[in-house]
């Protein structure tokens, strides 16, 4: 280093003037010979008496979910598992495999895909959580079912949900499939968007990896390249 | 299902395109890195004066110390060896409204705004246009300075568009006089994301353009970052010791189940805590 630089360098910045901590801070894990979550010892009591499911309920809401939230919140997740291979995160999933590339890289793109295609889903459905948030006992038409196949799906889920001994009042109205999972979502113990928005992206990560993880590696010569077709123009 | 149309390119047999021009006949060795990342953005060449003001504001806002908090992401995760993971996911750090060079968009928005109420007024008229929108707008991107007096980038990039002949553009004028404004009537000082805002206006950039072209101006930061990260596979950036850590969450507590569990077969050596929350 010149004289000129390390002048400048052994001067301080603000990085370093200003006060910071000296620790992380954590507040869902204790770190640890035995860790624990939300204060319960993971090893020692969670995995012997509770399902992984409501250990990520838990993680989610700080709380543990009485039975029945916790068979709503693994319904729901069910129902919204099936991330086909044409929707862009599993599209794009596939495309990344195809280039054939560490699978830390299909894991994150996936993660990304599906994490912005929830942040659209809720931000779409800000109006249905709202009602929620006020206690509606019935849907505006607004949140209604678009055809018959999603009335079906919304009276499997509640079909589900009954059979599991599980009731969302909610659901006995007209109301659409994603503001059904949502409602069965926040009936498990999900207040946030946010909570909700990490509740889709694990339910469907499963679904999207393995999709990936199917497709051969290298394929490129199998994969419709002009699916959709994109022509170049030069008109603005 | 509908075709979709780009302008940004096709590749073609013996010859490419992008944006309108034959890469290898009439880009190669002709454009430059910053001209290509400009078109990326702005769809059409680059005069050499608007390259050199984006090389310019590069080089004002070239901040890579490891500890700003995008840039630790890219080391942390090109820790295990891998550039390419820590350069990506530097990125979304990026998506935030406070530390990002979206910022740049929103500031641009506002003074877009401000430069026409401002045409064409001086004096007591001026003065009444920058307090309306101030009033108009509580949260002015672009303004405040954190951990420090004055933003040195601003001051930087001030004397470089005087030197370039650039100070007397007309939204460039209009952060200038918001700036003194603000500084004299709410001791506000404003940062460089004012000044990249103007002198992208300036260029004719759309809000829009401004805040992704504002984004790319910062890549080599993420670059030198993830690159020397990778290389270094530091065993701190992978994992912190534990002692690092304060935990403030909840104290340690039975579950309803094992303390049922324990009520009807207490086991030995099980690790109480004192105050159990069912």
């Amino acid at each position: 280093m010149n004289i000129r630089n390390a002048d400048v360098a052994r001067r301080k910045g603000p990085l370093d003037d200003a006060p910071w901590p000296d620790k992380l801070t954590a507040r869902v894990v204790a770190p640890g010979d035995t860790p624990r979550l939300h204060g319960y010892d993971v090893e020692g009591d969670l995995a012997r008496h509770y399902s992984f499911v409501e250990t990520v309920l838990l993680s989610l809401t700080g709380e543990l979910p009485s039975p029945p939230q916790a068979r709503a919140f693994e319904i729901a997740l069910q129902f919204l598992s099936p991330a086909t291979v044409n929707e862009a995160p599993t599209h794009a999933a596939v495309i990344v495999r195809i280039c054939n590339v560490l699978t830390s890289a299909i894991l994150g793109t996936a993660a990304i895909g599906l994490g912005e295609e929830a942040r659209a889903s809720l931000v779409q459905h800000e109006g249905w959580l709202r009602c929620l948030d006020a206690g509606a006992t019935a849907a505006a038409a607004e949140w209604a079912p678009q055809s018959q196949a999603e009335r079906a799906s919304v009276e499997r889920l509640r079909d589900a949900l009954l059979g599991a001994g599980v009731v969302v009042p909610i659901l006995n109205g007209n109301i659409g499939r994603t503001p059904a999972i949502l409602a069965t979502l926040r009936f498990a113990g999900l207040q946030r968007a946010e909570q909700m928005e990490v509740a889709f992206v694990l339910a469907r990560l499963p679904a999207t990896l393995a999709e990936a993880l199917a497709t051969p590696s290298h394929s490129y010569r199998d994969y419709p390249v002009d699916l959709p077709a994109v022509r170049y123009t030069e008109e603005s | 299902m509908k075709t979709i149309h780009t302008r940004v390119a096709h590749a073609g047999v013996g010859e490419h395109m992008f944006f309108g021009h034959q890469v290898l006949s009439d880009l190669l060795g002709k454009e430059t890195l910053t001209g290509l990342l400009a078109m990326a953005i702005l769809g059409r060449r680059v005069t050499v004066e608007e390259r050199d003001l984006l090389d310019g504001l590069t080089g004002s806002v070239t901040a890579a110390d490891p500890r700003i908090w995008p840039l630790k992401v890219s080391r942390m995760l090109a820790s295990r060896g891998e550039m390419l993971a820590g350069f990506a996911a530097g990125q979304l750090a990026m998506m935030g409204t406070y530390i990002s060079p979206r910022i740049i968009g929103h500031a641009a928005e506002h003074l877009g705004r401000l430069r026409i109420a401002l045409d064409g007024k001086s004096g007591e008229d001026l003065e009444r246009a920058l307090r309306d929108h101030v009033d108009a707008n509580p949260r002015l991107a672009g303004y405040g300075v954190p951990l420090r007096e004055q933003d040195e980038r601003l001051q930087a990039l001030r004397r470089f568009m005087g030197r370039s002949g650039r100070a007397a553009l007309p939204n460039w004028r209009a952060q200038a006089a918001l700036s003194e404004h603000l500084l004299r009537e709410k001791g506000l000082a404003a940062n460089v994301g004012i000044g990249l805002a103007a002198a992208l206006l300036d260029m004719d950039c759309t809000p829009t353009q401004a805040g992704a072209l504002s984004t790319l101006l910062h890549q080599h930061d993420f670059a030198a970052n993830a690159f020397e990260a990778a290389q270094q596979c530091s065993e701190e950036m992978q994992r912190l010791p534990d002692e690092c850590v304060s935990y403030i969450g909840p104290s340690p507590r039975i579950s309803p189940r094992a303390a049922a569990a324990d009520r009807a077969q207490p086991r030995v050596g099980l690790d109480k805590p004192d105050s159990a929350t069912p």
